[in-house]
């Protein structure tokens, strides 16, 4: 029986062997030229912007030392300056966009705000002596419009987003960087909700960590911007805005728009 | 099968490269290493031409400006000067060089500082160690680069013509292979068993390319140093000494190279380093 088959399978293949090659396409172009176009656009979406972008930058497997904001504006088609929300640092070095899985960005000479992520442990002093926080250094262009540049990081499949940066780049980078060292200045933080509370610890990077969960998160203008939705008592969110101190909290409290679940720093 | 058409292939790729400005250094790389030697520098991160399963960072552009003209100093000047012509260094340099930041870090404790795939490429990790200060220090030069660099051109000196097999009888049984580092842990341990430095027990092409490194980027100082390190012995410098002679004859036989001749050359070139401009392209 099992011979049968194969002697079936060799029939038909000899039955099909004589196809015409030619087939219909779906998409008018050849994948090819379809790659090269893909390419050129990401190249000119993002050296269309003469502020440059926010990247929002995630290293680690699951991004799980949380997110910093990265300050990058592509000057020419070699050079890219980045700034960061983490350092008072101003960088120039080099870029490429080159055809790959799609379109590649990669940051492809020393940069010391990418490097800091990049570098193993034993350079940065961070995690591990190999990995270090696992940070990418190139890039998978997913989508580049005028609106956003979605990226994948190609190590840690991370999903960074880039939005463009407003007409006043001086004073948001300060402004992120202000936000950043007040989200440093507590001890500690705990998560309510009307069923109760969990308490949070500063992780490795931009995560909090519970006493079984691990929640990573960039910090902004306004709030806290989560790398993904998060569940708590019940509660999804992601995005959560600083409201000022009250009586009931001395040091002011991240929220969400709903009102249903706050963060609370403790100092 | 037989009734196919043929269809003339295009030279260029079908991919088009982007546009991207040179810089200095690019036209640097050109004028000297690409049209002088046919060797091409890649001083920016090429993921391909790189090891993914390391979490590398890439050389930065000074320090790559550095190391590129430091390159051409200590790498191939010494043997344009002792061959006569820059076709020595043309014809069999591997054809790629690879610069690297920093090196690639294993999670065992142990890192890489220089790799050489074939006769094609040479590696270079630590490129970013490389300031105004390391710069001039010729033992740092020779230990994180120059060292590599001649160890790795010797392996591909030799897959062009292989040397006297009477090399690999001094040692016989004695190559350790992967347990090198654990076996000997000192260079003086190393010499007492007749090798320059514990890597060299690896294998006879190791300890070929190594004796060989060490011996022309070393002044006799230092490499008598080396043979009479704490807990050397005399029989050990004895095997080295052996072995010197047949590394030497290859290079003069084979290659019509004077290996004592090579190391003068590149030891006046290091004593030379404070005067050497390696900053402007």
């Amino acid at each position: 029986m099992k011979r049968n088959y194969y002697l079936l399978l060799v029939i038909s293949c000899l039955l099909f062997a004589a196809c015409d090659k030619k087939k219909d396409r779906v998409f008018e172009e050849s994948p090819t030229q379809r790659l090269n176009t893909a390419v050129t656009n990401a190249q000119t979406i993002l050296k269309s912007k003469p502020n440059g972008w926010i990247m929002q930058y995630y290293p680690g497997d699951d991004a799980q030392y949380g997110g910093f904001n990265f300050f990058v504006n592509f000057t020419s088609n070699a050079n890219v300056n980045v700034q960061a929300d983490y350092i008072a640092t101003n960088e120039t070095s080099t870029y490429k966009v080159y055809p790959g899985a799609g379109p590649i960005l990669t940051f492809d000479t020393y940069n010391s705000i990418f490097a800091f992520f990049a570098a193993p442990g034993a350079i940065s002093g961070a995690i591990n002596y190999d990995v270090g926080y696992g940070g990418d250094i190139e890039f998978l262009v997913m989508k580049a419009t005028a609106d956003s540049v979605i990226l994948k990081s190609r190590k840690r499949g991370n999903n960074i987003i880039m939005v463009p940066m407003p007409a006043n780049p001086a004073t948001v980078i300060s402004n992120y960087r202000d936000a950043l060292d007040h989200y440093y200045s507590f001890d500690s933080f705990r998560f309510e909700t009307a069923t109760g509370q969990v308490p949070l610890s500063y992780g490795a990077g931009n995560n909090l960590e519970s006493l079984t969960d691990n929640y990573s998160l960039r910090v902004t203008e306004t709030g806290v911007d989560f790398y993904k939705e998060y569940e708590v008592n019940g509660i999804k969110f992601k995005l959560l805005t600083f409201k000022p101190a009250t009586a009931a909290y001395p040091d002011g409290y991240y929220e969400n728009a709903a009102g249903t679940i706050k963060l609370v720093p403790i100092s | 099968m037989s009734a196919c058409k043929k269809e003339k292939l295009d030279s260029n790729s079908v991919f088009v490269d982007s546009t991207i400005e040179k810089n200095p250094l690019d036209n640097y790389i050109y004028s000297n290493f690409i049209l002088n030697y046919n060797v091409d520098i890649l001083y920016k991160y090429v993921d391909k031409e790189s090891d993914l399963n390391y979490n590398l960072i890439p050389a930065s552009y000074t320090s790559s400006i550095r190391l590129t003209k430091l390159f051409k100093y200590l790498g191939f000047e010494p043997y344009d000067d002792v061959t006569g012509s820059k076709a020595f260094i043309k014809r069999y340099f591997p054809k790629l060089i690879n610069f690297i930041g920093e090196a690639a870090y294993r999670n065992n404790g142990t890192r890489v500082l220089g790799t050489a795939e074939g006769a094609r490429k040479i590696t270079l990790y630590e490129v970013n160690r490389l300031t105004a200060t390391t710069g001039v220090n010729a033992d740092f030069l020779t230990d994180s680069y120059f060292h590599t660099i001649h160890h790795e051109f010797q392996h591909i000196l030799n897959q062009t013509t292989e040397f006297p097999t009477s090399f690999r009888t001094i040692s016989g049984t004695g190559y350790v292979d992967d347990v090198w580092n654990t076996t000997y842990t000192s260079t003086g341990a190393a010499v007492a068993a007749g090798f320059i430095s514990p890597y060299a027990s690896s294998s006879d092409k190791e300890d070929f390319a190594e004796l060989y490194s060490f011996y022309i980027t070393l002044s006799a100082t230092q490499f008598n140093a080396l043979l009479n390190s704490n807990g050397s012995t005399a029989a050990g410098r004895t095997i080295i000494n052996n072995k010197l002679v047949v590394v030497k004859n290859y290079m003069l036989s084979v290659w019509n190279i004077d290996m004592d001749v090579l190391r003068a050359n590149i030891v006046n070139r290091k004593a030379n380093l404070g005067t050497f401009d390696q900053t402007s392209l």
